[in-house]
């Protein structure tokens, strides 16, 4: 009797100690999710009485609006630059380091410190450096006599993407490193040992004993990665608002601009439940192979 | 038998000569943007159209720091970052330990659902509540405060300060709460005297994580505040490089102004730092 009173008055302190998360993340996450799918299904400008309710309409026109697909693909761009870019020379990077090489914490230091910035400053500097007129790529095309190929990176429809990615994975490279790194300080040092005995190179240990020990590490990366991309706003916003011609135009942005400097609040918000939803099943995805392997 | 010895070490050598070689490369091409930022508020506004590595006609660092702090009203924005980020954190990190002990030590019904009910937070990108919470913030009085912002990123901070600090406490000893309890603690005790002076070392990872994400975060104040005279250090330095856009030292100082305070923290809480960030992926 007296332990069960027991048992029930710590559930109740239970309670009222995730009483406070539960309420704030209620009200400023679940909340506001539910409002967005029912906004998604209304055409409604922010400022008129009534939404009006217009079932799936907004979605059959996201569908067939060709910026969303456009800015998918630029995502999708983002997230394979990203990978090539930023996961693999941090996953090369962080094997050299590995081999307690003198200075290498000076290395990682510099290797990780721009992710340290609001995106803001990255995006000022990186700005900079594709200015056509005194921009630092282009003055060196010019002082090494390859003036003709200068050009406005980004306000040119090919280049501008990838001068966005480039100037996204800069900031990202050596945060990748960090997480590898503590990955492979945990790798059993016997099996380098054993491999460099059977006469193994270093690409042959790097392919065949350092990828296979981490790869759990190396697929959280990449999930994290590819889910990380979706969410990139600032970066374009302050870069380019999507330009030229959407050619950097990215789901986030285009919700924001849909919504917030267009007014049309309920395709603004159909969309952000598209990218949600995009977001949502790559995790479960990620996490369904995840249990799989263990 | 020597011979091979000698070539082994050579060839030693030779691949760590390479390697420092690429190693300082990449370090080049990470630092010169920062480089690029501090040799540009160095030198004056006519001086900036040769080019960031042209030999500066006169040396205007403390000039262009004086001028930016002045016409860029940095020291308010630095304030505003402050008033956001400081309750921020004390939220997070309150509400975060209270849930973490309770999701780790204490039995209830229904704690691994509501458990995996704050944990899918972390997978939703805030663009999924962005426009609705815009509408709700305005109905409810709290739009274009301090306050919108410090409950937006506090909400969105919570399901990892939670799930860090219930992993942090599972691994602590049910004994420690056990003996408490014989000692005749309550629960609420028990947590008060035994296990909260265990918190520091998860604390100083989740202050320094959430931090962070508080300090740098754009598109959340960028949405819900619109007085200038509130805007937090990002955003203040966003509309001051559209203002200034032309003059280039001015910008580039308010720049350092934003970074400098980051990266010396960073060189002296180094360790922390990025065990603080990496847990913030690697643990998910």
């Amino acid at each position: 009797m007296s332990k069960k009173h027991s048992v029930s008055r710590s559930s109740l302190t239970g309670y009222i100690m995730i009483l406070p998360a539960l309420v704030l993340y209620g009200v400023f996450v679940t909340y506001p999710i539910v409002q967005s799918i029912i906004l998604s299904f209304h055409r409604w400008d922010g400022a008129a009485k009534v939404k009006q309710f217009v079932g799936g309409a907004n979605y059959l026109q996201a569908l067939k609006d060709p910026v969303v697909s456009l800015a998918l693909m630029n995502n999708v761009a983002w997230a394979v630059g990203h990978i090539l870019l930023a996961v693999l020379p941090g996953l090369i990077i962080a094997v050299v380091l590995a081999r307690k090489l003198p200075g290498r914490v000076t290395f990682q230091t510099i290797f990780f410190l721009p992710r340290l910035f609001p995106m803001v400053v990255v995006s000022i500097v990186w700005v900079w450096i594709y200015n056509p007129v005194f921009g630092l790529i282009n003055n060196t095309l010019r002082a090494a006599g390859l003036g003709s190929f200068t050009r406005g990176w980004l306000g040119d429809s090919q280049f501008a993407l990838w001068a966005t990615i480039i100037a996204g994975s800069w900031t990202y490279f050596g945060f990748c490193m960090v997480l590898f790194l503590a990955a492979l300080q945990n790798v059993d040092q016997t099996l380098y040992d054993a491999a460099r005995i059977d006469g193994a190179n270093a690409v042959q240990i790097f392919i065949h004993v350092t990828v296979p020990q981490i790869r759990p590490v190396i697929t959280l990366v990449i999930a994290y990665t590819v889910i990380d991309v979706f969410k990139v706003f600032d970066l374009i916003y302050i870069m380019t608002r999507g330009g030229p011609g959407n050619k950097t135009q990215l789901l986030a942005t285009y919700t924001y601009r849909r919504a917030f400097r267009e007014n049309y609040v309920g395709y603004g918000a159909c969309i952000a439940v598209l990218l949600t939803i995009l977001v949502l099943a790559i995790s479960v995805v990620f996490i369904h192979y995840r249990e799989r392997k263990v | 038998m020597r011979n091979l010895f000698t070539k082994m070490k050579g060839s030693g050598i030779l691949i760590k000569t390479l390697l420092y070689c690429v190693l300082i490369m990449v370090a080049v091409y990470t630092l010169i943007p920062l480089v690029t930022i501090g040799m540009t508020a160095a030198r004056s506004k006519r001086d900036v159209f040769r080019g960031p590595f042209s030999f500066p006609s006169e040396f205007r660092l403390f000039q262009n720091f004086i001028d930016a702090w002045t016409v860029g009203h940095f020291g308010l924005y630095i304030k505003n970052s402050v008033i956001i980020t400081f309750p921020t954190v004390l939220l997070v990190v309150s509400l975060a330990t209270l849930g973490g002990y309770a999701f780790a030590k204490i039995s209830f019904r229904g704690r691994s659902p509501l458990f995996y009910y704050l944990l899918v937070g972390m997978m939703i990108p805030f663009q999924a509540v962005m426009i609705p919470l815009y509408f709700q913030l305005r109905d409810m009085h709290l739009l274009g405060t301090y306050w919108s912002v410090i409950l937006t990123i506090g909400a969105f901070g919570l399901p990892f300060g939670i799930f860090m600090m219930r992993a942090f406490f599972r691994a602590l000893p049910m004994e420690l709460v056990d003996a408490a309890k014989i000692d005749g603690c309550s629960e609420i005790q028990a947590f008060w005297h035994v296990m909260m002076p265990l918190a520091y070392p998860a604390w100083i990872c989740l202050i320094i994580f959430q931090s962070m994400w508080t300090w740098n975060n754009f598109l959340i104040p960028l949405l819900y505040i619109h007085e200038e005279s509130m805007r937090p250090l990002p955003l203040g330095l966003m509309f001051y490089q559209a203002r200034y856009t032309t003059n280039f030292s001015l910008v580039a100082t308010g720049n350092i102004i934003t970074i400098l305070p980051l990266i010396i923290l960073f060189i002296v809480l180094q360790r922390h730092f990025i065990s603080g960030i990496t847990m913030g992926a690697l643990k998910q």
